[in-house]
């Protein structure tokens, strides 16, 4: 089962796409959570994810707005998305019953 | 950042294997952290790699199970090949020049099992845990500073001490 940081890294690549690399994913963590994201936590994170087999990274372009400096991209493979989907429907099943998520779907409905 | 910050931050970032440098040095001109930020970011990354390594038992058992004590081992057995050649030099004959055999091979036996502890041992360090090697020397050299400063032999130089490096830096390199 993942964790609640490589939940979000997962589903901040699997949104960004193509685009998705070191920078561009904890800026939309950061912009999704309000938390920091320090780059320690996010690269050896991507590093553990890398090693579990969910996903994959390699070297990619430089750019002048990095310096001339290469990025590292991240795409999700096929048992990262699986995982991403488990813990997913194990957040919505475990909150089924809990206050807030009650209040909500009673607001909504 | 300025010149003299983005080198600092680059320095720190020389700890960093190549692709990850290259990496986060990109990520950090992107986001155009401060100086005091990107150097916070960098040396937290670099904390978090080390202590990754040091979770291993790898890098324990190179540093305090085999350099620290192996280094006090091969300082003895280098200080008793030391004496050997001084005695085998001794019992040479100066009118005859004739040599002690036995004496001649106790020498050279115990020169190859100098170089062949020595030179394992290195090979040894190097191949648990190449990370952690800076540590592992640091282990090695401080006994070896210790029993330098603290060497009385005055028939023997002290550099007879260190008679197991060459091969141990050796083996360390394979």
């Amino acid at each position: 089962m993942l964790g609640e940081f490589e939940y979000l890294l997962i589903t901040a690549a699997a949104g960004l796409g193509d685009d998705a690399y070191g920078a561009a994913i904890r800026e939309e963590i950061e912009a999704t959570t309000g938390r920091k994201c320090s780059i320690g936590a996010l690269y050896t994170t991507i590093d553990r994810l890398e090693g579990k087999g969910l996903l994959k990274t390699w070297m990619g372009d430089a750019t002048s707005q990095r310096g001339g400096r290469a990025k590292r991209m991240v795409r999700l493979t096929a048992k990262g998305v699986q995982a991403a989907k488990e813990f997913y429907d194990a957040v919505i099943l475990v909150s089924r019953r809990a206050s807030w998520v009650a209040k909500r779907t009673g607001s909504a409905s | 950042m300025t010149g003299r910050q983005r080198s600092l931050v680059e320095t720190v970032a020389q700890l960093l294997e190549h692709h990850e440098r290259e990496a986060v040095l990109g990520d950090l001109a992107e986001a155009g952290e401060s100086a005091w930020q990107g150097l916070l970011d960098v040396l937290g990354l670099v904390v978090r790699r080390e202590s990754a390594v040091w979770r291993n038992w790898r890098p324990w058992v190179a540093g305090l199970g085999l350099a620290l004590p192996g280094s006090f081992l091969l300082m003895g057995f280098s200080l008793s090949v030391s004496w050997t050649y001084q005695h085998f030099i001794a019992n040479v004959s100066p009118e005859n020049g004739q040599t002690p055999t036995s004496q001649l091979l106790l020498l050279i036996c115990q020169i190859f099992l100098l170089i062949g502890c020595s030179w394992t041992g290195g090979f040894v360090m190097g191949s648990l845990s190449r990370r952690t090697l800076w540590v592992s020397v640091a282990l090695c050299c401080s006994p070896c500073l210790f029993c330098l400063a603290r060497f009385r032999v005055e028939s023997l130089p002290r550099v007879c001490l260190l008679l197991f490096l060459l091969p141990a830096v050796w083996g360390v390199r394979q």
